[in-house]
């Protein structure tokens, strides 16, 4: 299925009339997404037609109350097929409530391409210039590499993409190749190992599923900073594999993280964890929302807090969802009265030591959340974040001795890679301005300094990625492919994360 | 005047020049020039083209290279090994048979599969090859003689003496210290007997029934003269040579011949290549991160070796195999003439085997036994036979009917039993075996 689904956005990207190459675009995702169920592939296209209708009702008169019917189109659905579900569960197994909820399935990839829809009528409503044509909106709706776990696109970045004419460029493949072997890198290696665990059963799925109790304060602390990871390494590691077939193809699609636990403060965090829609929330509910309280000074607390519930509710109805959101919508509260209290008093620190500080803090503080977001329940979690209020439970450790191990070790490992990475590429810049630009070349005459040395290493070694990338990546697919056909294996595929949201 | 001071090589570039812009200016600009022209292209084309292949076939050692060197590195510095306290985590080997219903309300069954993996370790044992190395655990206890331990064994001068060979049946795999085959004869003597028992296991895995007459030749040798002796075994006489091609000798006997003689095929390239560091870090990662091919994925096919593809006839295979077990028989019988002691021949029951009405899960394992058609046949066919001769070995008794009236759940594989199994087989061996009158 997948390769028909290539070959057919390939077809599209060498077509030059530009309504044939979206109508191969679109046969290609529907495709796909048919391929999950005929039923999913029917209500895309009734929430593609309905909130293109909607669409043109708001283009010609962007009243309050048609906004307010094109929520409910697409919030009602999103309500009954993943809400409606959680409800009816806690209902007597036989009894017709409990036999609904479980035959009630939600459309793969619904909360996606559901906030895209929303996205596109608020656009409207505010008033921006867009005219989709019924063709291009569907495609907008159902763009296979998105349309399951996202990133959340905007028409405005979309629409230009879809029109442009096809132009074959060797860097779009370099790039996108590239980064679709580091999200499976990412994703299936990392993730993987830290779910499962160096050996069967030590990983932090056993830790979360397993252990009903009896963690020491240590574990949990490490329990959390390892899902967060694991959850970072499978969700980013799908972002760079999505966004990067897309560039194979030519298309840009934005960016869902940019070093995340580097952030030293949650603000920040926020504007590089899941970015795609942590913009939408900022842009669609919490800048209206301070804007229309603006006159209450408490108001944009409130703002944070009702933000990112919405935010962890978007997730599923959970309460460990609930309050993993109100728990951050918390957090941006404190650092914004931490902002005005260190105005207030002048607190000043080294900026190096201010930094790490800061730093640390925010990096316990989301690990903590990371818990209330993988816990199986709130008993667990409450158990859990007891366990690291209990001083005397520092002294025990439940876990295998390879959890410890392989969390700290991806920590320092995560860290290590960006930190080296930001570093060759400001060593890189440097080099560009010093003894690039004034020689002309790329390669430089030999030079004393060696950071200069070595941003001229890096930028060779950029400038020539397929130079290194084919031959490292054909001598690892040998050697894993020799290894797989010896050991008659297939990949243990496990689910990405966010597909289940 | 400038032109009358050029050297001759000054000159020819100029020429060189000239021709090249008249040459872009000519109306063939853009095309081929001419045979000369067109030479020069697939020239510059093909060194071009090699130049690349050089270069990404160099970046492809430089990376192996690295690749190397990482591997090297990382297998000096290695995760801790499996947690060797149980108290931590239990974690067993990934086998179906551990996930089997009827050790879901076993409260031992996560630690025991667990100590199971942490016994696997084998030490070398004279004339029979390897014992399983001591070993304490919860389930599991095996004693310095390499012994599994049986609960409750006194074994002294004035015990009734019971010795217990085969394989991995009578070894237990799959029950705890308390619930295999010797631990229930135990109880049911002690029962029936007012003086002390000692019911010693001598199974181990994958031990052919050579080796237990070899074990109990070695005890008769150091004078441990048992009043019983039972033997439970054939198994693993038909899987070495399922496996061989030869009756009546060692399980995985390629390995060992291999291991001994310090034998090596000639390398292939394939082979140097599965040697280097590299492979191996891509494969321990690998394995962590796939899983076996369901079977058929691969087309049915199957490379292991077995007596059909070397071109052994399955008849002759299963006569040899009778024979050869028939003789043991005949050794251990005439050993018990000579030292006085009481011997018991049972012929282990098989899944594929007898009427016994299986659950869903029994017939799973029993579809995914019969696929492997080559051993399913040979079992078959050596069961046949058995079944023949077994009139004329009196103290020959098959354990194939066992089960026939059991509807609950009684094997966790091909031949091995739960618990409740292991004590009906033990119910049998103990209307066998004699007590002595003084003791009834």
């Amino acid at each position: 299925m997948i390769s028909v689904v290539l070959l057919l956005t390939l077809m599209g990207r060498l077509v030059p009339s530009m309504k044939g190459r979206q109508i191969l675009f679109l046969a290609a995702s529907y495709l796909l997404y048919a391929s999950w169920g005929l039923g999913f592939l029917v209500i895309l296209i009734t929430s593609s037609l309905l909130n293109y209708a909607c669409g043109l009702a708001l283009r010609r008169k962007p009243t309050a109350p048609r906004l307010c019917l094109g929520i409910a189109v697409n919030l009602l659905p999103l309500a009954f097929f993943k809400y409606l579900p959680a409800l009816l569960d806690v209902s007597a197994s036989g009894s017709w409530q409990y036999d609904l909820a479980h035959q009630i399935i939600m459309p793969i990839g619904m909360s996606f391409w559901t906030f895209q829809a929303l996205s596109y009528l608020f656009d409207i409503y505010y008033e921006e210039e867009l005219n989709p044509s019924l063709l291009e909106f569907c495609l907008y709706m159902a763009f296979w590499p998105t349309v399951f776990s996202g990133p959340v696109c905007r028409l405005p970045r979309m629409l230009p993409q879809f029109r442009q004419p096809a132009a074959f460029n060797w860097d779009d493949v370099s790039t996108g190749s590239l980064r679709v072997v580091q999200g499976v890198l990412m994703k299936f290696v990392l993730a993987h190992i830290l779910a499962t665990g160096w050996h069967p059963g030590e990983g932090i799925a056993n830790g979360f599923d397993q252990m009903k109790g009896g963690w020491g304060g240590v574990d949990v602390w490490l329990l959390g900073i390892g899902f967060g990871f694991l959850l970072f390494f499978d969700f980013a590691g799908y972002s760079h594999i999505v966004i990067g077939t897309a560039r194979l193809f030519g298309f840009r699609l934005p960016e869902n993280f940019d070093r995340p636990f580097l952030a030293a403060t949650p603000s920040i965090f926020w504007t590089r964890w899941h970015m795609s829609l942590s913009f939408w929330i900022r842009d669609y509910v919490y800048n209206p929302l301070a804007i229309a309280g603006r006159r209450y000074s408490w108001w944009p607390y409130a703002g944070f807090v009702i933000s990112m519930t919405i935010f962890g509710l978007w997730h599923g109805a959970k309460w460990t969802y609930i309050v993993y959101g109100v728990y951050h919508g918390l957090l941006l509260v404190m650092h914004r009265m931490g902002q005005q209290m260190k105005r207030q008093f002048s607190i000043r620190l080294p900026r190096d030591v201010g930094w790490f500080l800061s730093w640390g803090t925010t990096f316990l503080l989301l690990a903590i959340g990371f818990i209330f977001f993988r816990a199986n329940d709130m008993t667990q979690a409450w158990m859990m974040v007891g366990t690291v209020l209990t001083p005397g439970a520092y002294a025990h450790f439940a876990m295998p001795r390879s959890f410890y191990v392989l969390t700290v070790a991806s920590a320092l490992g995560y860290f290590a890679v960006t930190a080296g990475h930001s570093v060759m590429v400001s060593w890189r810049e440097r080099y560009r301005k010093t003894v690039g630009e004034r020689a002309g070349r790329t390669w430089p005459r030999p030079i004393a300094d060696p950071t200069l040395s070595l941003g001229a290493l890096f930028e060779f070694f950029s400038a020539r990625l397929w130079w290194w990338f084919a031959p490292v990546l054909s001598v690892l697919v040998f050697f894993a492919g020799l290894a797989m056909y010896t050991r008659e294996a297939v990949i243990a595929v496990t689910p990405f994360i966010y597909t289940l949201f | 005047m400038l032109k009358e001071n050029l050297t001759g090589r000054e000159a020819a570039i100029e020429r060189a020049a000239n021709s090249a812009t008249l040459l872009k200016e000519s109306p063939w600009e853009g095309t081929r020039g001419g045979p000369v022209g067109e030479k020069r292209n697939a020239s510059a084309w093909w060194s071009s083209v090699y130049k690349g292949a050089a270069l990404l076939v160099l970046n492809a050692l430089v990376a192996f290279a690295c690749l190397e060197l990482a591997a090297l590195g990382f297998f000096n510095i290695q995760l801790p090994g499996k947690s060797e306290n149980p108290g931590e985590q239990l974690v067993g080997e990934g086998t179906a048979r551990e996930n089997v219903s009827y050790y879901a309300s076993q409260d031992w069954a996560k630690r025991y599969w667990h100590e199971f993996r942490l016994s696997r370790k084998q030490q070398f044992y004279s004339f029979v090859g390897w014992r399983r190395a001591p070993f304490k655990g919860q389930t599991i206890e095996v004693n310095e003689e390499g012994i599994r331990v049986t609960p409750g064994a006194t074994c002294g001068d004035q015990s009734f003496k019971v010795f217990m060979f085969g394989a991995s049946e009578m070894w237990g795999t799959g029950s705890p210290n308390w619930a295999t085959i010797p631990a229930h004869l135990q109880k049911g003597l002690q029962e029936r007997r007012k003086g002390p028992v000692c019911v010693v296991n001598f199974a181990e895995s994958a031990y052919v029934s050579m080796q237990g007459v070899i074990m109990l030749l070695m005890q008769l040798r150091s004078g441990n003269v048992p009043d019983a002796v039972v033997f439970y075994t054939l198994v693993d006489d038909v899987y070495s040579a399922y496996q061989s091609g030869r009756a009546g000798v060692l399980e995985n006997l390629e390995l060992v011949a291999a291991k001994f003689e310090e034998r090596r095929k000639p390398d292939t390239w394939v082979d140097r290549i599965k040697s280097t560091r590299s492979y191996g870090l891509i494969d321990m990662l690998l394995g962590k991160l796939t899983v076996a091919a369901p079977r058929g994925e691969k087309g049915g096919q199957t490379r292991v070796v077995t007596y059909e593809t070397m071109g052994v006839d399955a008849d002759t295979l299963s006569e040899a195999i009778a024979q050869d077990y028939l003789g043991n028989y005949r050794i251990v019988s005439a050993l018990a003439q000579k030292y006085g002691f009481q011997y018991h021949y049972f012929l282990p029951p098989l899944i594929t085997l007898g009427s016994k009405i299986l659950t869903p899960e029994e017939q799973d394992m029993k579809r995914k036994t019969e696929v492997e058609t080559s051993m399913y046949k040979l079992f078959d066919s050596v069961y046949r036979i058995m079944d023949r001769e077994s009139p004329r070995y009196q103290n020959l008794h098959s354990m194939v009917h066992a089960f026939d009236s059991y509807g609950s759940l009684i094997f966790i594989d091909e031949s091995h039993l739960t618990p409740v199994g292991n004590g009906v087989i033990a119910e049998k061996m103990l209307d066998a075996i004699h007590m002595p009158p003084s003791d009834k």
